[in-house]
């Protein structure tokens, strides 16, 4: 009986271990039909207290931005209390709503990108879709319940508002915008002998820059007179290759997250990286560090950067990394990213969004949606453009009187009015008609990194023209694909719900049989070692 | 003739190879010291100058204090506050592993129960299970008990270990049955004959284990940074992350970190100059052991 009993003890608490292992969180998605449109009244009795979790760039001002936000929004809703978690980059913020999203700790609202969403969207029902709830007269953008001059539907830049949809709905609301730049220094181009376009094309930006890597008898180079120069660096290879490849009309992906990067445009566009990196014109972010520092300190001539990352850039720039006795006076220029077509510019449109989580009550919902309209209102929206070179996302704010008078007073200081910023931030605003998202799906983050991974790749190993052919081609391919997993995530939104349905893969099943196999073997063999023994003590 | 022209070679070669041993072993030495050395070089660089540098340099001419300042001086992050929360976040886990794993210990080597072989053979069979595995149940549970940002959050998930109980288990097996069966004709009880008699002998082990669980608890990251996002109660470790993307505008700034990794460097140091003798022997013992 003791024996059974023990038996008994040491299976259950082997189960106990096994079935530590959670589930993912699943619940029903937020809807808000009709019904709950004329019937749903928000309980201003009863206390909220909603998490925000956002990304600042350790700028005080940013946070101070956010504070006063939360604070002009308490004063609004006493019964709403807003604590801010403060993250210093978007990976992390992503890293720790997957990690809290099993647990049930994800915040209420969230700064976030869309290929985010995708994934945390694998959680079903944990994202609030705002369709409805946008268009709600009364708790909707500036329905009438809502206790602030809050921004209309059809205020939000359309094209900003569309990127926000995934799988057909709109799961975020953007909350700034910016593109990529080219920032150039002007003097050590016209110094070669160049003009700077309006429009740069990829041919040109390489060959200034092959032609800037002539040295004098000392080993300086001519255009500088340092010892280092790179005259060409990128920050974002990722966002390098799919706009190269969106101007070149290549594939990249479909919205059905058909892989379609490996591509001929892709192979060549490599193979220019290659030879000139191998020439010593070109390099990365990953392998040298910030441009804007080389930039800054007159040895590289093209940095392309964010247009948020503004305030880094030039001589003069209120943010500089580097020690002012390494900066270098010269003349900033900011342009559009180098084009494959000078006529139709295509630019990578990029900046956060914000959403909304669904913690399983409606009421917590409305008090999450009613902070996230009040993040695009004029007062936040114009204030956080202009601490870098981001602009608001609506075109009440973007007309505003302050906000027009901000950009007219381009260069009055090296601090609010720095004039590179303003010059990066009117760059998106003239361009938004040709700014582009990639297609976003279950896997797209994963697939931009690999877009970026291409790049890196060859930069690692740079080879020259002629040593760069199709089978070394391949072979960076197939690293990449296998590196990222590209050939798992070529599955439609369908294809990934009907998997999620369909039992186990056979691989799976054997290695959980061959586990919990092993766990009874084991057990076996201590039982009858037990019973060996007391058979062997008996006279 | 002839001896003195082979004693002469033979002292050449054996001199040969002296320089040759010391060669490497300075070689080593220099290899395993030069990350320390780049530490500290960091950590008096300005947030400018490093960053300037484009092929960063070996030495400084202008070393500055500027990051131990900032470190300490921070708003955002509270090192001294970290600085004692590690304290006693290393001192109360050590303390409660040592009282479990003695008892366990004692349990398994000295008290007669059933089952006692197959229930340690379970214990054995979870050293299998590799602790990054656990710390996804452990962070579910600590969340479902509503622990995070606590101490006992933080502690609770180690203040068993495995291992320990076994390598003492081990040691407390050697001591004699005899002891055992005199002390219990004086009418000893089993937990004054541990005090008294177990615990005295196997003493060098479980300094050990005290030494090399307190290097786990003041090194200890993942956890720390899974459970806590509340300042108050950062560890160093957390801290120290925390101050590299806090303090470099958007980018992290290593000189500061750098700082902050020195000052959490001295007491190990500290503690390993005092305890150096038991360090060394334990590391030792632990590896033939483990």
């Amino acid at each position: 009986m003791k024996k059974l009993f023990s038996l008994g003890l040491i299976l259950a608490l082997l189960l106990a271990l096994f079935s530590g292992c959670h589930g993912p969180t699943k619940r029903d998605e937020f809807t808000w039909d009709s019904e709950h449109s004329t019937n749903f009244q928000f309980d201003t009795s009863r206390n909220f207290e909603i998490s925000f979790w956002a990304k600042n760039d350790s700028n005080s001002t940013q946070i101070a931005i956010y504070n006063k936000a939360i604070s002009d929004f308490e004063a609004l809703y006493p019964n709403i209390k807003v604590n801010l978690k403060s993250y210093g980059n978007y990976g992390e913020i992503y890293q720790d709503v997957i990690t809290n999203l099993k647990t049930n700790t994800i915040p209420n609202v969230c700064i976030t990108y869309p290929d985010h969403i995708a994934t945390y969207l694998s959680s079903n029902g944990v994202v609030v879709p705002l369709d409805e709830l946008m268009v709600d007269p009364r708790y909707g953008l500036g329905g009438s319940e809502v206790r602030f001059d809050g921004v209309k539907k059809d205020e939000i830049i359309s094209k900003y508002l569309d990127e926000c949809t995934v799988f057909g709905k709109c799961y975020a609301l953007p909350y700034m915008r910016s593109t990529e730049a080219c920032y150039i220094n002007k003097d050590m181009v016209e110094k070669l002998g160049y003009t700077v376009p309006d429009v740069l094309t990829w041919d040109f930006v390489w060959e200034v820059s092959q032609a800037a890597m002539a040295k004098d008898s000392n080993g300086y180079f001519k255009v500088n007179g340092q010892k280092t120069l790179i005259p060409f660096m990128y920050k974002s290879t990722d966002n390098m290759m799919i706009q190269y490849l969106q101007q070149a009309n290549a594939g990249y992906a479909t919205e059905y997250a058909k892989i379609k990067i490996f591509n001929s445009a892709t192979k060549e566009f490599l193979k220019t990286i290659s030879h000139n990196t191998a020439l010593g014109d070109f390099s990365t972010f990953k392998w040298d560090g910030y441009p804007g520092n080389l930039f800054n300190a007159g040895q590289c001539i093209f940095a392309i950067d964010s247009t948020a990352g503004a305030t880094w850039m030039g001589s003069h720039s209120p943010l500089s990394d580097i020690d002012s006795s390494s900066i270098v006076e010269f003349e900033t220029l900011v342009r559009p990213v180098p084009q494959v077509d000078v006529n139709n510019p295509k630019m990578i449109s990029q900046g956060p969004s914000v959403c909304v989580f669904n913690k399983g009550d409606d009421q917590e919902v409305v008090a999450s949606w009613l902070f996230t309209q009040f993040l695009l209102t004029n007062d936040v929206q114009i204030s956080y453009a202009q601490t870098e070179g981001y602009v608001p996302v609506t075109h009440k704010a973007e007309k505003s009187d302050r906000y027009q008078a901000y950009l007219a007073n381009e260069g009055k200081d090296n601090d609010l009015y720095y004039d590179v910023k303003i010059q990066a931030s009117k760059l998106l605003i003239n361009n938004v008609d040709n700014t582009f998202v990639t297609p976003v799906f279950n896997g797209s983050a994963s697939l931009r990194n690999a877009a970026g991974a291409l790049i890196e790749e060859v930069v690692k190993k740079p080879r020259l023209k002629d040593q760069f052919d199709d089978a070394y081609a391949q072979t960076v391919f197939d690293k990449i694909m296998q590196q990222y997993k590209l050939d798992q995530i070529d599955l439609t939104r369908a294809d990934l719900e009907r998997e999620a349905r369909e039992p186990l893969p056979t691989t799976s099943l054997i290695l959980i049989i061959a586990l919990v196999g092993t766990w009874i073997v084991l057990l076996i063999l201590s039982v009858s070692h037990v019973f060996v023994k007391k058979r062997q003590r008996k006279p | 003739m002839n001896y003195e022209k082979l004693e002469r070679g033979s002292r050449v070669r054996s001199r040969l190879l002296k320089v040759l041993a010391y060669a490497l072993l300075i070689f080593w030495a220099l290899a395993v010291l030069f990350p320390f050395y780049w530490m500290i070089l960091t950590s008096v660089k300005s947030y400018g100058a490093y960053y300037a540098e484009f092929t960063p340099k070996i030495f400084t001419l202008s070393p500055t204090f500027e990051n131990y300042e900032k470190i300490f001086s921070s708003q955002e992050i509270d090192l001294m506050g970290s600085f004692f929360n590690t304290v006693i976040f290393s001192l109360l886990t050590t303390a409660i592993m040592l009282v479990v794993t003695v008892l366990a210990a004692f349990g398994f080597a000295r008290l007669k129960f059933k089952g006692k072989d197959l229930v340690f053979t379970l214990f054995l069979a979870l050293m299998m299970i590799p602790s990054e595995l656990v710390i996804i149940t452990n962070f579910y549970t600590i969340t479902d008990m509503e622990l995070r940002n606590t101490f006992a959050g933080l502690i609770l998930p180690s203040i068993t270990s495995v291992f320990y109980i076994y390598l003492l288990r081990e040691n407390f097996a050697q001591i004699p049955d005899q002891l055992y069966y005199a002390a219990k004709v004086d009418g000893t009880s089993d937990l004054k004959y541990l005090f008294r008699v177990m615990i005295p002998i196997c003493r060098p082990t479980i300094v050990t284990i005290t030494i090399l669980k307190v290097i786990e608890c003041w090194n200890s990251y993942m956890w720390p940074r899974l459970i806590t996002d509340n300042k108050d109660y950062y560890l160093l470790s957390v801290s120290i992350q925390k101050i590299g993307d806090t303090f470099g505008r958007g980018r992290s700034d290593d000189p500061s970190m750098m700082a902050a990794v020195v000052v959490v460097c001295v007491p190990l140091v500290v503690l390993f100059m005092v305890f150096r003798k038991q360090i060394m022997s334990g590391v030792a013992r632990g590896g033939m052991k483990g």
